[in-house]
């Protein structure tokens, strides 16, 4: 459960903590049910503020990635892949690297080539 | 010449620690050198090889330099100058050691940035890498040793409260003052308490990120909790036990104090320095164990570390971090408290010590000055001025000679002693302000029963206020002819006035026969007459003008001894 931050890019640290988690979640590294650190533990292992792993926390929890109790701590949630859709902000995001992906001569097979091989874990 | 030497060896070791450490900063680690994580292939690049040299050629003669500047602390014949030296010698060498590491390191650096940019597909944007383990922050972290440490820093604060209660219950003369035990003692309490909390930190520290594998992080977090933790235990311990040796070496052997204080400091030092190597080596070895045939994660945060040796990052929380090359951890200066305590240490250090060696300085070329004005004995020597008014005076006496002293509190050099020393064969405790060079001091004894022995920066300056002294005090002459110990309670009443080289007889009247009799000279020396009476008269010469009395045991008989002059100046003697 390795996470790597690039404090030199543009993207907030917090957004890099949530989408790294994500993608811990994502791969099955961490199971519905399963507990996070704790905010003070990750921030102090990350060497960062611990405002900033509240924000990466509170954006997951909001994504409904996570459930966040103030005595149990943060838990991975269980009813991840019940809903089957991609919510509105992913469709957009998807819609928009689908462009690109145009732009840069990817043809729709090369491209769901791609997703495939990353949804299966290959390149992730 | 023994101290100057004692001095050289002192400083050796520490020569060969800075020269091994900055050594070893020359090889490669973790996928980095000097300070600058390595590029693909960088590890086959002749430049690196060739600056490597390079690099361990300038240290050798930075080395060799430091070697030759120690010896210079033989040439000058005064101590304080040959400490002058020393400490300047001591911080030149810890910065000219690092001069040849940033010189490297800044070399590394211009390699990687060519590097970079001859890649075809340059990444013109830098990236500026952290990982860190999501297990490590779950998990309990280790903490090997925290409870037998804080035991044993607490055991180190025993000697604080056991010093006034042994001071009280033996009070051996041959004890430094309290106040210098307290100080020694609360030093290295403070020094195992802080070594605890040094390692409670540490313990809290996070946790090395080496692979992706977060069982290989977790169980090298484990090695390296349970080896400094040891490490960490070990020194509380020994600090805690060296408190105590303190302890008892202050109140049982203290005349021996410097010396052995000299030799166990050493040999603590010694050990601090063999485990510390131990440590880093056995750390280094598992850690190669563990990363064979996996992949390493390397954090690319050489902008972090300026000249390659000091860590500079706002991004990071933490006040320590692991050090990029050599043992041990270092501070991020980008945080406020790591700044000032580095600024306080280092500064505080450098003034602390040059400051040292100055009043080191002063004092040795500072004469010291014994005067007897306006009824009052005054020794001064600097700002420490000594002062025995003539009432509290019990006695004073000339000696020649010093007894055998050790020093428990104070100065020593050669041409100054001062503080408080102690005589075994006498058990007495004295208060010293003299030049030890000079033949002439004075022993005074007050009233309140404290012992002082003082002189003049010359011997002429001590026999002048020996002989204003000695028309005003009683006095306890030495014998320097004789072992009899005489001593004198109250002053003569009476006394003959005697040139030099003139002769007297001495007898007694038909009734009255004297036991044990000794005609001395004030401040001069006594002659053994033996038996006088009416029939054994004693012919004697001065040998010096001056003040003599006549005794008989301790009695002043010189009024009922019967003087014949018989030398040429026939005046009758003159007698108070």
């Amino acid at each position: 459960m390795v996470i790597t931050l690039d404090f030199a890019s543009n993207v907030p640290i917090y957004q890099q903590v949530r989408d790294q988690i994500v993608q811990i979640i994502a791969d099955g590294t961490l199971a519905p049910g399963d507990r996070l650190p704790t905010i003070r533990a990750l921030a102090q292992e990350i060497g960062v503020n611990t405002m900033t792993v509240n924000k990466a926390y509170q954006l997951l929890k909001q994504d409904g990635y996570i459930l966040a109790d103030r005595r149990s701590g943060a838990i991975v949630a269980d009813t991840l892949q019940q809903h089957g859709r991609l919510p509105g902000n992913l469709r957009d995001n998807l819609s928009l690297l689908i462009a690109e992906a145009k732009l840069h001569g990817v043809d729709e097979t090369q491209f769901l080539e791609i997703c495939k091989n990353i949804y299966r874990g290959d390149e992730l | 010449m023994i101290a100057k030497i004692i001095l050289i060896l002192s400083i050796f070791p520490v020569y060969l620690f800075l020269y091994f450490i900055m050594k070893k900063a020359g090889n490669f680690k973790d996928h980095s050198l000097f300070s600058v994580t390595l590029w693909p292939d960088a590890e086959q690049d002749p430049r690196l090889l060739s600056l490597q040299k390079k690099y361990k050629k300038q240290l050798f003669f930075v080395n060799l330099g430091a070697l030759l500047l120690l010896i210079l602390t033989i040439v000058p014949k005064q101590f304080s100058i040959a400490m002058m030296i020393w400490t300047l010698a001591l911080w030149i060498m810890i910065v000219l050691y690092d001069v040849p590491y940033a010189i490297a390191h800044q070399k590394m650096l211009a390699y990687k940035t060519a590097y970079r940019l001859s890649q075809p597909e340059t990444d013109v944007e830098t990236h500026q890498y952290t990982y860190a383990d999501l297990s490590a922050a779950t998990a309990k972290k280790p903490a090997f040793f925290q409870t037998s440490s804080l035991i044993g820093a607490l055991v180190g604060c025993l000697p604080i409260l056991l010093i006034p209660i042994l001071q009280k219950t033996l009070n051996h003369a041959s004890a430094p003052e309290i106040w210098v035990q307290e100080i020694v003692a609360v030093s290295l309490a403070a020094t195992g308490l802080f070594a605890a909390f040094l390692l409670r930190y540490y313990h809290r520290r996070p946790a090395a990120v080496l692979s992706m594998d977060s069982k290989i992080n977790q169980q090298f977090a484990r090695i390296q909790s349970y080896q400094w933790g040891r490490f960490y235990c070990v020194i509380i311990w020994m600090t805690a036990l060296l408190n105590l040796f303190f302890l008892i070496l202050f109140q049982w052997y203290s005349d021996a104090l410097m010396s052995v204080l000299l030799i166990v400091v050493t040999l603590y030092c010694l050990a601090l320095f063999i485990g510390l190597i131990a440590v880093f080596r056995v750390i280094q070895k598992e850690k190669e164990k563990l990363i064979s045939g996996t992949e390493i994660l390397q954090n690319d945060d050489d902008s972090n570390w300026i000249f390659g040796m000091f860590y500079y990052n706002k991004n990071d929380s933490n006040l320590m971090v692991e050090q990029k090359v050599g043992i041990g951890t270092t501070l991020n200066l980008a945080r406020p408290g790591a700044l000032i305590f580095s600024v306080v240490a280092i500064l505080g250090g450098f003034l602390l010590s040059v400051g040292m060696s100055i009043w080191l300085l002063v004092s040795e070329f500072t004469p010291i000055s014994l005067q007897y004005e306006q009824h009052t004995l005054t020794a001064s020597h600097i700002r420490e001025e000594y002062q025995i008014k003539q009432e509290e005076i019990e006695s004073v006496t000339p000696i020649s000679e010093l007894p055998d002293l050790s020093r428990t509190n104070g100065t020593g050099m050669e041409k100054l002693l001062k503080g408080h020393f102690y005589c075994r064969t006498e058990n007495r405790r004295y208060l010293l302000c003299l030049n030890p060079t000079t033949d002439s001091y004075l022993v005074v004894h007050t009233t309140d029963d404290k012992w002082y022995i003082f002189s003049g920066q010359e011997a002429s300056q001590t026999d002048t206020v020996y002989e204003k002294l000695s028309k005003e005090l009683p006095v306890h002459q030495e014998s320097s002819t004789e072992t009899n110990d005489l001593l004198y309670k109250k002053a003569p009443e009476h006394s003959i006035s005697l040139q030099s080289g003139q002769q007297i007889h001495l007898s007694t009247t038909q009734q009255e026969t004297y036991e044990s009799v000794t005609i001395c000279k004030i401040g001069g020396e006594m002659q053994t007459i033996g038996t006088l009476d009416s029939e054994n008269g004693y012919s004697f010469t001065a040998s010096s003008s001056g003040d003599y009395v006549i005794f008989s045991g301790e009695k002043d008989i010189t009024q009922n001894v019967l003087i014949e002059y018989l030398s040429d100046d026939t005046d009758l003697p003159d007698t108070n």
